[in-house]
């Protein structure tokens, strides 16, 4: 992959450009804009969000890259079709996920999973079709062919097996957040193992993980069936302040130190009246 | 019971408008405000109609995350251009009795312009699209639609507007200070029953409201502090039911401050076209005591759909938005019923609007007492009756009040009054066009339309009729608009001048 516009390249990319522009905006407001700041690498906003660009490679979020474009990559299925991924999700929402055919370690496993989780689930070729598409450039059409019929899927209805076109893959690759970092010795590539729920052309949801737990790949297809899915954001061991700590012994809820926060515009607001009047000294009135 | 004017006579030797310069500084500095917030309510105006042809399918061409960013800068626009428009007319008003700094005053109108600039700039050029109401961690995960130099300039934004107008309250309430004890200017000896120097209504109001939009204030500073926490490389992240709580806290307290500042410019001016005269009396002054209590305790009736805040807070925002309505609302309509009910009324433009002001805030009001009822909430929350419900006690209450003290001041300023006829046409475009527009928004809502969808799916195509009927009556509303805004303007400008 080496050449490639890998993630790191546009990791650092997108923080030259956020210093750039926040270097503007923190000049022209120097005074007044207490709110202007650079945040670097590893901070918690959308540069933290893409955590595996940043330096060293991690999982990829899973809530990273949610509603974001997917690159429209050039693809040959297994065959020899040439095919672009629009045209793909403009017949129905897609899983995708990218692996690479020579792979021993994670790919087998995880497209097996896959597999399982979608006989599971049902609806693929009706609902959505399932597109994995090899990074590696050395894998041809032929290549992604005798990895379908390896596992079983070659001629399954929603199942498209596919080769990039050369530079294709990684631009599809760091359009939904995963990476690939080659080793020069063995040959093999470091990857995470993950899929990007895609409906008109923008990342749904992404899974990261060896295996796909059924159940997550059925709240992935209600997604893509645009049913409701309720969710609520837990606070992870990061939180400065939490309002509430929920005890799963007892059901009930306790206030937590946030809650003071809650009180701090009462308080202040009363401390504040109190200072400005105490210094007031009133010319008339009772 | 002393009337607002003859009080306002008796202490002006003793205020900032001793001389007649200062006087005419105030003047002006009021008429160019005036003027900004006509332009940019006009502007403001615009977007909204925008929105609905894209929703009636009249401009479907229009990209979603432009829809977005446009029902942002329209949401936070509007709800900043008429606290400032609220703020600048009860300054004006308030130097009658106090002294205000009108270097203040000026600093604030720098402030609010600033954070306009940077607000379009995110907002239209940055494509920033949380809404007005930003809710964490939103600003963060733009999914490729606005980049990080838009996150930073909305919250630049939101922190010169914040410290501008901070400060510009701490300086009212000084000069309230300056003159009055709190227990005078909250009227607490006519509480007690005991005589005193008189407490004008108006300042009541202006104080009480005032002194609750410090909270505000307090809980914006504390949300763009945690807001900012996350945002550098510091690993922290933030609670969203905290950040959700805090921002209600602040949006609402807003809101709630601006609606109380117009009602203190009807206590102020309506008695000048009337034959009657207000008075400070213990119910009043009960109310608006009360009222500073309350406003504390209203915004969780915005996290009634968040199952993971506890339920007595639930509770606390539907009890604390039902008490609400009685000190400040019903007194206030009683009050102004008092002040016309036989009076001989010279009406015109000023106090039209600030009757119908009023009677856009009543009715609103009880949009919003629905509201608070969780029962009803649970229904109407994310449809097109809320929109209605805030449009109503919004575009036909408090922005109405002070559209009405611009044309007071623009009628003072210039010395022309103006025409009947032409009066009675904007009032009656006001309100057809107006009643239009929220009542479209609530029939939609009461037909499971929902809110902040730019386009509507197959299954809610009526959304589409209700918005395209809608776009007559928001013409009607426009020329309207455009009526008051050519003849008030010209009036400002020549109050310029003179």
């Amino acid at each position: 992959m080496a050449g490639a516009a890998g993630p790191g390249t546009r990791s650092r990319r997108a923080h030259s450009r956020r210093a750039l522009g926040v270097s503007l905006l923190a000049a022209s407001l120097l005074a007044a804009a207490p709110a202007i700041v650079a945040p670097g690498p590893g901070a918690r906003g959308p540069g933290a969000a893409r955590g595996a660009d940043a330096g060293e490679p991690g999982l990829p979020r899973e809530d990273a890259h949610v509603y974001a474009p997917v690159f429209d990559a050039a693809l040959v299925d297994s065959a020899g079709t040439p095919r672009r991924l629009s045209e793909l999700w403009r017949e129905r929402p897609l899983i995708v996920t990218l692996i690479f055919a020579r792979c021993t370690l994670i790919c087998p496993p995880f497209l097996r999973s896959l597999e399982r989780a979608v006989e599971s689930v049902g609806g693929a070729g009706d609902d959505y079709d399932v597109v994995v598409v090899s990074f590696d450039p050395r894998d041809g059409p032929e290549v992604m062919a005798e990895l379908a019929a390896r596992h079983g899927l070659d001629g399954e209805p929603g199942w498209i097996f596919a080769a990039a076109a050369p530079g294709e893959a990684s631009a599809l690759a760091e359009s939904i957040g995963y990476w690939v970092r080659w080793d020069a010795d063995s040959g093999a590539a470091d990857h995470p193992a993950m899929l990007a729920a895609v409906d008109a052309g923008r990342v749904v949801r992404l899974l990261v993980g060896a295996t796909v737990p059924p159940p997550r790949l059925r709240e992935v297809v209600w997604e893509l069936r645009h049913e409701l899915v309720p969710s609520y954001p837990l606070p992870s061991d990061r939180v400065l302040f939490r309002c509430f700590r929920y005890r799963p012994e007892s059901g009930g809820v306790g206030l937590d130190w946030g809650f003071l926060l809650l009180l701090a515009p009462g308080a202040g607001m009363f401390l504040g009246t109190l200072a400005i009047f105490g210094r007031g000294r009133p010319r008339a009135g009772s | 019971m002393t009337e607002p004017t003859a009080t306002a006579a008796a202490v002006t030797a003793a205020t900032g408008l001793e001389s007649e310069e200062s006087a005419r500084r105030w003047r002006r500095w009021t008429l160019i405000w005036m003027l900004v917030v006509f332009a940019l309510f006009l502007v403001l105006a615009l977007l909204g109609l925008v929105m609905r042809l894209v929703q009636g399918g009249v401009w479907s061409s229009l990209p979603p995350e432009v829809f977005y960013a446009v029902l942002t800068l329209h949401g936070l626009g509007m709800v900043g251009v008429w606290y400032v428009g609220a703020m600048a007319g009860v300054s004006y008003r308030l130097a009658r009795f106090v002294s205000p700094s009108l270097a203040v005053n000026r600093l604030a109108f720098g402030g609010t312009l600033l954070g306009v600039v940077l607000l379009v700039a995110v907002t239209l050029i940055g494509r920033f699209g949380t809404g007005w109401y930003f809710l964490h961690p939103l600003p963060f995960y733009s999914g490729g639609v606005w980049p990080d130099w838009a996150v930073s300039g909305f919250f630049a934004s939101l922190g010169v507007l914040g410290v501008s107008w901070t400060i510009w309250t701490v300086d009212l309430l000084r000069a309230i200070a300056r003159r009055y004890s709190l227990g005078g200017a909250l009227a607490w000896h006519v509480l007690r029953g005991k005589e005193g120097a008189e407490t004008p209504a108006f300042i009541l109001v202006a104080t009480a409201t005032l002194i609750s939009g410090l909270a505000a204030f307090i809980a914006a500073v504390v949300v763009l502090a945690l807001f900012l926490v996350e945002w550098l490389p510091t690993g922290a992240a933030n609670d969203p039911l905290l950040m959700k709580n805090l921002i209600f806290f602040f949006g609402h307290g807003l809101v709630n401050i601006t609606m109380y500042l117009g009602v203190a410019l009807v206590y102020d001016l309506l008695p000048e076209y009337t034959s009657r005269t207000l008075k400070t009396n213990k119910l009043v002054a009960a109310a608006w005591n009360l009222a500073i209590f309350l406003v504390l305790a209203v915004y969780f009736h915005h996290l009634y759909m968040d199952f993971v805040q506890p339920r007595f807070l639930q509770y606390v925002g539907q009890i604390g938005s039902y008490l609400i309505s009685i000190p400040a609302a019903v007194i206030s309509i009683f009050s102004t019923l008092y002040l016309v009910y036989r009076a001989r009324v010279r009406w015109n433009l000023t106090s039209m609007f600030l009757f119908f002001g009023v009677m856009g805030w009543a009715i609103g009001g009880v949009e919003a007492v629905i509201d608070s009822t969780i029962a009803a909430n649970f229904r109407f929350h994310n449809t097109l009756w809320v929109p209605s419900h805030f449009h109503t006690y919004y575009l036909l209450g408090v922005v109405m009040m002070i559209l009405a003290f611009a044309w007071h001041l623009g009628e003072e300023s210039s010395g022309k009054p103006g025409s009947p006829a032409l009066s009675r046409a904007i009032a009656a475009l006001f309100m057809v066009g107006g009643y239009g527009l929220v009542l479209l928004f609530a029939f939609a809502g009461a037909n499971s339309v929902p809110r902040r969808y730019s386009a509507y799916p197959a299954e809610l195509l009526q959304g589409v009729t209700y918005a395209r009927v809608s776009i007559a009556f928001i013409a009607l509303l426009l020329a309207g608009v455009l009526l008051y805004l050519w003849e008030a303007g010209r009036r400002c400008v020549r109050g310029l001048s003179a």
